[in-house]
């Protein structure tokens, strides 16, 4: 197992493309990371792609429903549970062919939008990730 | 008919088996309408008109049929006169009405509605219109008036005019007739286009590649069926409107370029979109395709609640 030397315990997420790094980050913290401490990594060299950024976030493991929304965003993406310096567990999100709740339908005409019903979708393409809203039809790249 | 309908929200959710079976029907409750003689197909039978949108053709023929069938009809035209006004949830009127009634109709100002209305209804629910979505039973008479015409959709060039972005007839239709193998020809003022999910829709699933334009005369040549629209206003900011009023206006002067034995059709209303000088010629089919909205109306109903 390849040693961690930033975090001892927490999640690395790994092969974001440039500048998804702080984007990331952001959406994170509106999602559900709150003062864990994170390193975002920007243009890091890479064997895969040319450039990438990275996030590290001490003491925090990602959960699985919010793996497939970034998966959603860098379908590139890998992720690392790291416990006690060591990669535990790797992860490369599939994108599933439905997604439930994740991120809201962007027509701001959609029935979803009033009242609180849960919004819904089909995935209609995986790279780039279209999604199309089951209620409204309206389809949109989540990015 | 052979699998059977639960409720109507999209044109995709019938198959062409399905669709050419309530023509079927339709054509039978044709002769019904023209004995002008009591009907208890539906005797004992509710429908619910849930209209948060106004209307006149849909509603009334909505009404219209189900009365002509033997059935009763009850609900609102205008939801500020409904629990709606006191900030009552879709969710909860459909749930009570559904225990009011046997079938629900429902018109909505937002997209996907009548779908949502599905999730908490155990009777069927009918789309008459959600926002700028679709209008599915708008579709089935348009459908009804070409095939009573021309007889058969393959081959045909229909050419669909007007508000496209916002004209929700339109987007069922386009989908319909590209599943039945007409080819299509969009025409619409720069902005108002099909919206792209219709347009991946036909090229992608349906392998059906519409061509675009902008001048209402590019293809009115060819075309065997003409569908007008109007400029939406209810969905447009009121410069918006303006700048799209009269974009397109067919009279008799657009008309001789058309093919003689081509139909001109509109879902109704028409604001200046055809001058009132096109009534006269007998291509002009709109209000002959209005009248078709009950037939084809009872037909649905007949078939959801399974009297037929």
């Amino acid at each position: 197992m390849k040693s961690m030397h930033i975090i001892h315990n927490g999640t690395v997420i790994d092969h974001l493309p440039p500048g998804m790094g702080i984007r990331c980050f952001e959406l994170l913290q509106k999602q559900n990371i709150g003062t864990e401490a994170t390193i975002v990594f920007m243009n890091m060299p890479s064997s895969k792609c040319e450039k990438k950024d990275m996030v590290k976030i001490q003491d925090y493991r990602l959960d699985e429903e919010t793996s497939t929304y970034l998966s959603m965003l860098a379908p590139s993406i890998t992720i690392n549970i790291i416990e006690n310096g060591e990669i535990v567990k790797k992860i490369t999100p599939e994108i599933p062919d439905e997604v439930k709740g994740i991120v809201p339908c962007v027509n701001s005409r959609c029935i979803t939008n009033t009242e609180g019903y849960p919004s819904e979708f089909y995935v209609t393409s995986k790279n780039p990730v279209i999604l199309k809203c089951k209620y409204c039809e309206f389809e949109f790249n989540p990015e | 008919m052979a699998e059977s309908l639960k409720s109507f929200i999209n044109i995709s959710d019938l198959t062409e088996k399905q669709l050419f079976d309530l023509f079927s029907i339709a054509e039978s409750m044709e002769e019904i309408l023209h004995k002008k003689e009591p009907c208890d197909i539906c005797k004992g039978k509710i429908l619910a008109t849930l209209f948060y949108e106004p209307s006149t053709r849909t509603r009334l023929s909505f009404e219209c049929a189900m009365l002509r069938l033997g059935g009763k009809v009850l609900g609102f035209s205008d939801a500020s006169g409904s629990s709606v006004s006191k900030g009552e949830s879709l969710a909860d009127t459909i749930r009570t009405v559904a225990g009011y009634s046997d079938v629900i109709t429902l018109r909505h100002p937002h997209e996907g509605s009548a779908r949502v209305a599905t999730l908490y209804s155990h009777v069927p629910i009918i789309n008459a219109g959600d926002g700028g979505h679709q209008h599915p039973t708008q579709c089935l008479l348009d459908l009804y008036t070409i095939l009573k015409v021309k007889k058969a959709f393959s081959g045909l060039n229909v050419m669909i005019s007007g508000d496209l972005k916002f004209g929700r007839t339109t987007h069922s239709l386009a989908i319909a007739l590209g599943k039945l193998g007409a080819n299509l020809y969009f025409t619409s003022p720069p902005g108002l286009e099909m919206p792209e999910y219709i347009v991946h829709q036909l090229e992608n699933d349906l392998h059906v590649h519409p061509i675009l334009s902008h001048d209402l005369r590019e293809h009115i040549g060819i075309a065997d069926v003409v569908y007008m629209t109007r400029v939406q206003r209810e969905r447009l900011g009121e410069m918006e409107y303006l700048k799209y009023r009269g974009s397109y206006v067919m009279g008799n002067d657009t008309l001789k370029e058309a093919k003689s034995d081509a139909i001109i059709l509109h879902p109704l209303p028409r604001v200046d979109e055809i001058r009132p000088e096109v009534d006269l010629d007998p291509r002009a089919l709109y209000f002959e395709q209005a009248y078709n909205g009950v037939p084809i109306r009872m037909a649905l109903i007949a078939t959801l609640l399974e009297v037929i």
